[in-house]
């Protein structure tokens, strides 16, 4: 790309910002199915920026939570995500650490998830607040021995580190050249802090005397355990969604790779839940089987979330012996619908049955029960939507620079 | 190195005196009220509570202790258990001490009631759980609440292992009616976390609690227990006392005589 | 200059726009900030009236952190009387129109302080108003 002779380095300069507002350019040409995609987002993403300004002006009273249970719909995406974010390690460890080439076209797809899922989390956070202009509060008094302060260090480091890492590498394989060398160690520390943000969120809830759903040592390998279940299921769908709607192919053998990894993942996940089941049990202790009873069963007449944590299990198994069989069947219909299975399986269990379980009972032995109402409901969709309009927006990027560079 | 008496006694004397002008120096300068350091002088003064609930329980429909607390302090009456606010309340005591009931607990005894309110826990988890400080354990013991600073994560909520705690989920203000706010005490705003505070605005000036103040029969003692010769040391001492959840660790100090 | 008779003006006129907020008050006699009303009983404050002016904000917040995070209630003098750190029990005491004394200054600098969401007005002042 170089015509010979020595370049000043304004030229450099010049063509270095060349190169990367050329990048986020790719952002803003698309066919139709692109802007048609973008357009539905945006729809999706409108009631819920009205609702929120409702809830800045009235006060969270617009949402279904109660004295009882002071956490539901947000913290819990916001738990779910953070484990979806943390999940592209496990693409980052098989291509950086054991050179597993496979993955080379998946990787960046995996960092780019990562980016939009904490931002995600980021905004869950936000809407769940109380007082959010306060937020600064968070970094002007630093509280060390808060978990909650180490989750938001932990989470903003992250999301800087996955956009550096990913958009270097990106930016490189534009230009065609080969990545930098000092993204190396940022690519190696990710490894770690992937695993850290969601073992300090599986912290916020292990660590609180008071709730004896979440007072297990066992949360946080439960924690990480259904993310690398969900977190991968969700990029291969995203993958096979790319591999229709675009000309860009990740590659059906790295996504069956994938796939292999998702059903340890999940085993070991199932396998921890009916370990919980043992315990809680076996032991007959109330305080250790309340919350199930209630999550799976029902506790003084109180029901809502039962079919909801049964229909989670059903999912989980269903969707394990469907990835088992599309390995003998070889069967991509079957691979999509086992995974979308494995996924709502522990959105279910993580998302709605976990963080509402916790409340349940209260501490006086009473159930008060939690559903969401409409606005917070809209709130949630419309973070939802800006996550994926962030994620359509980064893969847009990608799969542009990899046709235009003939991948 | 040989160095004599004279020479050692001057030194160090040097060095003492410098490090102690250096210390008031930098106090002065950091803006600290050094009466107030003093003041506090903490292992004096450790805020307690005892409860007879017998005494409490031979009145059923008595409730002057809640309401002298909440109108004392602005807590808005809302009737959606939901959202209600309360800092003192009244519960059943087989929902406050599940674990000394048993079934052939009579139903009258169960669902006799028990006041309860913030434990003040000496080990207390919300105040470790608090990303930004918004409360803290004061050194006479009393786990404070500073709602300027509280940013309404109700991280505090779900650490607190006895549902001590309320959340504005709206403006008070539109609940409370004019007549109603009692203006030498602020009212909170919508999104900040609120609790008992051993009505630390009283006891900071030589006054009672509200609630021990309010009740006739003599149900609520209050006092300090790191004195040996306080009424309330006494009582603890020779008396069965109960308090919630002792197992976890968070050291209530708010002891029940059943 | 090319075009330089449309190019000139332009700027003039975008000037005279951009420095709307400087000209506009003072040409219609509204750039004095109509001074407080001052009808207090006691001739003396906690602190001057020059610190008053550009710190009473300032003074607030050490105030606040004295009383609750410190645990400090003791008292300031305002001449000869001593004075809770409190702003509903203390300034607004005195300072007991909200409308003629805070609000003044505050609304003509579009300053919108939370302060009275929690803190109270006194009697007088939430009847005055």
């Amino acid at each position: 790309m170089f015509s010979g002779g020595k370049l000043s380095s304004e030229q450099i300069l010049k063509y270095i910002i060349w190169y990367e507002d050329s990048m986020l350019e790719k952002i803003l040409t698309g066919k139709r199915q692109y802007w048609l995609l973008l357009g539905c987002l945006l729809v999706l993403m409108a009631p819920g920026l009205f609702f929120y300004t409702r809830q800045i002006l009235d006060g969270l009273v617009i949402t279904g939570l109660s004295r009882d249970v002071s956490w539901g719909l947000y913290i819990s995406q916001f738990t779910f995500l953070v484990g979806v974010a943390a999940s592209a390690v496990v693409v980052v460890i098989p291509y950086y650490l054991h050179d597993v080439k496979q993955f080379g076209r998946i990787v960046i797809l995996g960092e780019f998830l990562a980016v939009s899922a904490v931002v995600m989390c980021l905004l869950f956070i936000f809407a769940d607040m109380g007082q959010p202009f306060r937020i600064f509060n968070v970094l002007l008094y630093p509280s060390p021995h808060s978990l909650m302060f180490w989750d938001t260090v932990a989470l903003l480091g992250y999301l800087v580190l996955n956009i550096i890492i990913a958009w270097t590498a990106l930016s490189a394989e534009y230009k065609g050249i080969p990545v930098p060398q000092w993204t190396k160690p940022l690519i190696y520390l990710s490894i770690p802090w992937a695993i850290s943000i969601h073992t300090v969120t599986a912290f916020l809830y292990a660590g609180l005397p008071g709730r004896p759903l979440w007072l297990a040592s066992i949360l946080g390998a439960r924690f990480i355990a259904s993310a690398f279940a969900s977190g991968p299921s969700l990029l291969i769908i995203l993958c096979l969604i790319v591999r229709k709607f675009t000309a860009f192919d990740p590659g059906i053998a790295a996504l069956k790779s994938l796939a292999k990894i998702v059903v340890y993942a999940l085993v070991i996940n199932l396998f921890f839940i009916a370990l919980e089941f043992f315990t809680a049990y076996y032991s007959g202790i109330p305080s250790h089987h309340h919350a199930l009873d209630y999550l799976f069963f029902g506790l003084d007449g109180k029901s809502s979330l039962v079919w909801f944590m049964r229909i989670s299990i059903v999912l989980g198994v269903a969707g394990l012996g469907g990835l088992l069989l599309q390995m003998k069947m070889n069967n991509t219909m079957l691979l999509l619908i086992s995974l979308v299975a494995v996924f709502l399986s522990v959105w279910l269990d993580k998302g709605l049955g976990l963080v509402v379980g916790g409340f349940v009972p209260t501490p006086f032995e009473t159930v008060t029960e939690y559903i969401p109402t409409l606005p917070e409901s809209a709130i949630a969709v419309s973070i939802f939507a800006i996550g994926f309009m962030l994620l359509t927006a980064l893969y847009k990027m990608v799969i542009s620079i990899r046709i235009s560079n003939g991948n | 190195m040989q160095i004599n008496r004279k020479e050692f006694l001057k030194k160090a004397g040097i060095a003492g005196a410098s490090l102690i002008a250096g210390g008031v120096l930098y106090s002065l300068f950091k803006g600290d009220d050094i009466i107030t350091a003093v003041v506090e002088s903490s292992a004096q003064t450790k805020w307690a509570m005892l409860i007879d609930v017998k005494k409490c329980a031979g009145k059923p429909d008595c409730s002057a202790c809640m309401t002298a607390c909440h109108k004392g302090h602005n807590v808005p009456a809302i009737d959606d258990i939901r959202r209600e606010i309360k800092w003192i309340w009244k519960a059943d005591f087989g929902n406050v001490f599940p674990e000394h009931t048993s079934e052939y607990m009579d139903v009258a005894v169960r669902s006799q009631k028990v006041i309860v309110a913030c434990n003040q826990c000496d080990n207390p988890p919300c105040v470790r759980v608090c990303p930004v400080g918004a409360t803290w354990k004061r050194a006479d013991g009393i786990v404070m609440m500073d709602h300027h600073r509280c940013i309404g994560c109700r991280y505090c909520m779900a650490a607190c292992p006895y549902g001590s705690r309320s959340f504005n989920w709206k403006d008070p203000r539109k609940i409370l009616s004019g007549n109603d706010i009692r203006v030498e005490y602020p009212v909170r705003t919508k999104g900040v976390v609120e609790k008992c505070n051993f009505c630390a605005e009283r006891i900071d000036v030589g006054e009672m609690p509200l609630c021990v103040e309010a009740c006739s029969e003599g149900a609520i003692l209050f006092g300090n227990v790191a004195d040996p010769e306080s009424d309330i040391r006494r009582a603890l001492a020779g008396k069965y006392v109960l308090r919630r959840k002792a197992e976890l660790g968070t050291n209530p100090e708010i002891y029940y005589l059943v | 200059m090319y075009d330089g008779t449309k190019i000139i003006p332009g700027i003039l006129l975008f000037m005279i726009v951009l420095s709307f907020p400087v000209w506009y008050d003072r040409l219609n006699g509204s750039a004095v900030i109509p001074a407080p009303e001052v009808k207090t009983e006691s001739k003396y404050c906690v602190m001057p009236k020059g610190y008053m002016r550009s710190n009473h904000m300032v003074l607030l917040d050490e105030w606040r952190d004295s009383v609750i995070r410190d645990g400090d209630r003791s008292k300031v003098f305002a001449g000869i009387i001593k004075y809770d750190k409190s702003l509903s029990n203390s300034c607004m005491k005195c300072h007991n129109n909200k409308k003629n004394f805070c609000d003044r200054c505050h609304e003509r600098l579009s300053v919108n302080p939370t302060c009275w969401d929690c803190h109270n007005l006194p009697e007088e002042a939430a009847h005055a108003n």
